[in-house]
C-alpha cells in the first residue's frame, strides 16, 4: 500500500494522459491491407496447388489405367532391354576374350608380315614360351595314337606303349618361329616348342631303330630255329618293304596291318599283351599253313 | 439488411472470445465488431509505445492484419485481450527494432580516434502531436520513451490499460513477481526523469 501511496501521483498522471482515438481512415486503410494480405494468401496457394497438381497429373499420366495402361508393359520391356544390354553384353565379351586365339594373333601378325620387320620383346618372347609350353603339355596328356603310317608301324614293332607315353609330335609352325632385328638384319629363333619337337622326333627315331634291332634279332633267331620265316615277319617301315619289293606274303601283311591298327586303336592294352598277341598270330599262321 | 442488422446487434452482445470463434468459423462480421472495440485501445496502447501517432495506426493495422491471417491459431485457454495484446507488442518491438537499424547513425566515422559507437534515436515528435497535447502530456510521454522497452511496455499496459497483473505476466511471458518488481522499478525511473523535466522546465 506504502507503494502504491508512492507512486499514486505517477500513476494519477498516467491514467489522466488523453486517449488517443484512432483516424476515420483506420477501417478503410485495414481493408485495403487485408485485401493486399489475401491477394498474397491466393498466390502462394496458387503455387502449391500448381506443384501438387503438376506432380499428381505426372504420376497419373504414367501410372493411370485409364490414360496410359499400355505403357506398363512397355515400360517392362524397356527395362528388360536395358539389363541385356547392360548387363548380358558386357559379360559375353568377356567370355569370348579369354577364348580367342591369342597365341595365333600374336604370332601371326609377327610372321605373317614379312616385309615388315618387327622388333620381338623378352615379354613377347615369354608368352610365346609359355604358349609353347602349354601346347606340349596338352599334346602328352592326350592319348590319340599319331596318324603317319611311320609311327603305326612303330606301334606294330611293340613300341605301342613308349609311343603311348612319348608325346606327339607338333608339326612346327611358322607362327612359332621368332624373328628379331638386330643392327639392321633379321634373325630366325626358333620357338622351344621346335626344339622339343625335334628332340621328340629323335626320341622316336632311336625307339624305331631299337625296334628294328629287336626284330631283326628275332629274325636271326627264327632263322636259327628254321620253322619261322622273313616273308611273314612284317617290315619295320613301308619303306623297307618298298626297297625289299618282293616280299611272297604280300597280302599277308595287309591283312596283318589291318589288324595292327586295330591293335593300335585300342591304346588300353599293355606291350607285353601286345607282342603276345603277335607272337599268337604268327604262330597260327604258320600252323595253318 | 435485417439479418445483417441482427448479426450486428447479436455481435454486440457476444464475448471477445465467442467473436473470435465465430470468425474462426468464417463470420467476418464477428472480426468487425473485434475491430472496432479494440481499434482505439489499441492505437493508443501503440501510441504510448512508440510516441508516434502514424507508426502507431500502422502498427494497430498490421495487427489486425495479422489477427485476420492468424485467427486459426487463437485457442480458448487464454483471454482474447492478452492474445491480442501479445500480437502487437511483437509486432512493435519487431517495428522498432528495424527502424533502430536505419535511424542509429554512426559517430566514429567523423572522429577516427574514438572507437566507441555513439548511437542517437531519430525519433522526432511532429508539431501535430505536439500542438495537440499540452505540454505536461508532452513531457510524460517524453519520460515513457526516455524508458527502456521492457519498463516502456509493463507500464503502460498497467497504468495506462488498465491490464492486470496476470494478464501483463501472460503478455509479457514473465513471472509475475518480476512483472510487478519491473513496474515499480519504472515507476521510479519515470518519476525521475519527470522530476529533472520539471527542474529544467523550473
Amino acid at each position: 500500500m506504502q507503494e502504491q501511496e508512492e507512486y499514486m501521483e505517477i500513476r494519477d498522471k498516467l491514467k489522466n494522459l488523453p486517449k488517443i482515438k484512432s483516424d476515420d481512415n483506420f477501417e478503410i486503410m485495414l481493408q485495403q491491407k487485408i485485401n493486399l494480405a489475401e491477394a498474397e494468401m491466393q498466390t502462394i496457394s496458387e503455387k502449391q496447388n500448381y506443384s501438387t497438381d503438376e506432380k499428381k497429373s505426372f504420376f497419373k499420366k504414367i501410372f493411370t489405367r485409364k490414360t496410359n495402361y499400355w505403357l506398363i508393359p512397355a515400360l517392362g520391356t524397356v527395362v528388360i532391354i536395358l539389363i541385356i544390354v547392360t548387363i548380358y553384353y558386357p559379360y559375353k565379351k568377356t567370355e569370348l576374350i579369354p577364348n580367342a586365339p591369342v597365341s595365333q594373333t600374336l604370332s601371326d601378325k609377327v610372321s605373317d608380315s614379312p616385309n615388315v620387320s618387327r622388333q620381338t620383346t623378352i615379354e613377347e618372347k615369354k608368352i610365346e614360351n609359355k604358349l609353347a609350353e602349354k601346347n606340349t603339355t596338352s599334346e602328352q596328356s592326350s592319348d590319340v595314337p599319331p596318324k603317319d603310317i611311320k609311327n603305326l608301324d612303330g606301334y606294330y614293332r611293340g613300341g605301342i606303349e613308349k609311343e603311348l607315353s612319348q608325346p606327339t609330335p607338333v608339326t612346327p609352325m611358322k607362327s612359332d618361329e621368332l624373328r628379331i632385328k638386330k643392327n639392321d638384319d633379321i634373325e630366325t629363333i626358333n620357338a622351344p616348342a621346335i626344339e622339343e619337337q625335334q628332340k621328340i622326333e629323335s626320341k622316336s627315331k632311336e625307339s624305331e631303330q631299337k625296334d628294328s634291332r629287336i626284330i631283326e634279332s628275332k629274325k636271326e633267331e627264327e632263322r636259327k630255329g628254321g620253322d619261322l620265316s622273313i616273308e611273314k615277319s612284317a617290315p619295320a617301315n613301308k619303306d623297307e618293304v618298298g626297297k625289299s619289293g618282293k616280299l611272297k606274303g604280300a597280302k599277308e601283311y595287309k591283312k596283318s596291318d589291318k589288324k595292327n591298327n586295330r591293335a593300335v586303336t585300342d591304346s588300353t592294352k599293355t606291350n607285353e599283351d601286345d607282342l603276345e598277341i603277335i607272337r599268337n598270330e604268327i604262330l597260327e599262321k604258320e600252323k595253318n599253313k | 439488411m435485417l439479418e445483417v442488422s441482427n448479426q450486428h446487434i447479436d455481435n454486440k452482445k457476444l464475448s471477445d472470445e465467442e467473436l473470435i470463434i465465430a470468425f474462426q468459423n468464417g463470420n467476418v462480421a464477428a472480426f468487425n465488431e473485434l475491430v472496432l472495440r479494440y481499434k482505439d485501445k489499441l492505437v493508443n496502447f501503440l501510441f504510448r509505445y512508440t510516441g508516434n501517432r502514424d507508426d502507431a495506426e500502422d502498427l494497430a493495422q498490421d495487427t489486425f492484419v495479422k489477427l485476420y491471417r492468424s485467427k486459426h491459431l487463437y485457442k480458448e485457454i487464454a483471454k482474447f485481450s492478452t492474445w491480442f495484446y501479445t500480437i502487437a507488442i511483437n509486432t512493435a518491438k519487431t517495428d522498432s527494432r528495424k527502424k533502430n537499424r536505419y535511424n542509429s547513425i554512426s559517430l566514429s566515422e567523423f572522429d577516427p580516434d574514438e572507437d566507441k559507437d555513439y548511437e542517437l534515436t531519430a525519433n522526432v515528435i511532429s508539431p501535430e502531436d505536439s500542438a495537440n497535447a499540452s505540454m505536461e502530456h508532452h513531457y510524460i510521454q517524453k519520460a515513457i520513451d526516455a524508458l527502456e522497452d521492457y519498463f516502456k511496455e509493463v507500464i503502460i499496459l498497467r497504468d495506462i490499460q488498465d491490464l492486470d497483473y496476470d494478464e501483463i505476466a501472460e503478455i509479457t511471458g514473465l513471472p509475475l513477481g518480476t512483472v510487478k518488481s519491473r513496474i515499480n522499478r519504472g515507476r521510479e525511473k519515470l518519476k525521475k526523469s519527470l522530476s529533472k523535466i520539471y527542474n529544467n522546465k523550473t
